[in-house]
């Protein structure tokens, strides 16, 4: 057989059109499998939850009293309101995403709505650095949810979780209470900026629909390689039933 | 009109049958497995979970499974037993030299629950009468 006699045979209208279908077939396989693809995305989409970054008010998205969720959690947030003068607090050992320990300064901050949030002013390298005046009143910044302070730190009379639960036994008149604390986007003068980039939300790959893709395209091609054989074989067949040529 | 089979295929076609049946079994196996699961799965909206804290097997939301998913291994062993099945449909009808229409009816095993079993005996049968009008034949 020679590839002439397949091409006579391939040219011809009924072949054309098996070729057309089967190129159909073929681009419908693919197309699931696409679809496929898309789903295994989008299930990762699903997973990557709400935009973190744009800031929307805080009581839109998070009530008093209670904990943070997995959505509220890293989305930057706006609040307006007031520093409680003097509830400052400094908690130690915290590296601000180097090496270096230092210290993290804390204040306490009521909303217009009269709800209290613990709010993470700013990092020094040094030990105690002294909060300037705290004069403002909308602040903007990143919401995290309310660390846990350990007894051996409470032993040993130090601070270095920025827990709400605690910051609220020392500052008086402290409830109702967000349960997670803000970081503010930008330290007050004699601070540095907390380290504080976006939250890194769990991108899992759906397996499952990428084999079903990987199995769409197998049997795209075998539609393809299908029609070709066929018309092999119709090649084939004319040659015994008339082996001229 | 029939076309006879090649002669050098007539080993080819008793192994590729042997092979069509055990993966016929186990496909069609694999495919009432697949269809209790789509019950449970869209029915009751309970997935079989294996070896999880509540027994060997165990009915449990999707949500909730800690262990193995047994739902979702039987959805890709059976896509890819599939492809298996297919496979050894495709040769068997390039060796007894069928027509398409019986490849594409032989591939419907894989989907239609139980029809695999009845093709696991019906085929054999098929083979046969090839196999002897080759004899008559070539012979």
């Amino acid at each position: 057989m020679t590839s002439v006699s397949f091409w006579r045979v391939a040219r011809r209208p009924a072949w054309i059109a098996a070729l057309l279908l089967s190129l159909g077939v073929a681009a419908g396989f693919a197309a699931l499998g696409q679809w496929q693809l898309s789903r295994s995305v989008d299930n990762a989409e699903v997973a990557q939850g709400p935009d973190t970054e744009a800031p929307v008010p805080l009581s839109s998205i998070a009530q008093p009293q209670s904990a943070v969720t997995v959505p509220q959690f890293g989305r930057r947030v706006t609040v307006s309101g007031a520093f409680v003068p003097g509830d400052v607090a400094v908690v130690t050992d915290r590296n601000n995403g180097g090496a270096q320990q230092g210290s993290t300064v804390v204040a306490h901050f009521v909303t217009d709505d009269g709800v209290n949030l613990v709010v993470a002013l700013g990092w020094a390298p040094d030990a105690a650095p002294g909060p300037g005046a705290l004069d403002q009143t909308a602040l903007t910044g990143r919401y995290l949810e309310s660390e846990v302070a350990s007894d051996s730190d409470f032993e040993a009379g130090r601070r270095s979780a920025i827990s709400v639960a605690e910051l609220i036994n020392i500052w008086p008149d402290s409830t109702p209470v967000y349960g997670g604390y803000l970081v503010l986007d930008q330290a007050p003068a004699g601070l540095d900026d907390i380290f504080s980039p976006p939250p890194e939300r769990e991108v899992s790959l759906n397996l499952l629909n990428i084999f079903y893709a990987l199995e769409w395209a197998l049997f795209a091609g075998f539609a393809v390689y299908l029609w070709y054989r066929l018309v092999r074989d119709a090649v084939e067949r004319e040659a015994e039933v008339a082996p001229v040529e | 009109m029939r076309y006879a089979i090649r002669p050098a295929d007539v080993p080819r076609i008793r192994t590729t049958l042997k092979f069509y049946r055990v993966s016929a079994i186990v496909t069609g196996t694999f495919l009432l497995l697949l269809c209790l699961m789509m019950v449970f799965r869209y029915g009751f909206g309970v997935d079989i979970e294996l070896g999880g804290p509540f027994g060997f097997l165990a009915l449990q939301p999707r949500e909730l499974i800690q262990a193995v998913n047994l739902s979702t291994i039987i959805l890709i062993v059976h896509g890819w037993l599939y492809v298996v099945y297919l496979a050894a449909d495709f040769l068997l009808w390039r060796y007894t030299r069928w027509s398409f229409g019986r490849f594409l009816f032989i591939a419907l095993g894989g989907i239609v629950p139980l029809l695999s079993f009845f093709f696991e005996f019906r085929v054999p049968r098929w083979v046969t009468a090839v196999l002897s009008d080759s004899e008559v034949v070539h012979d």
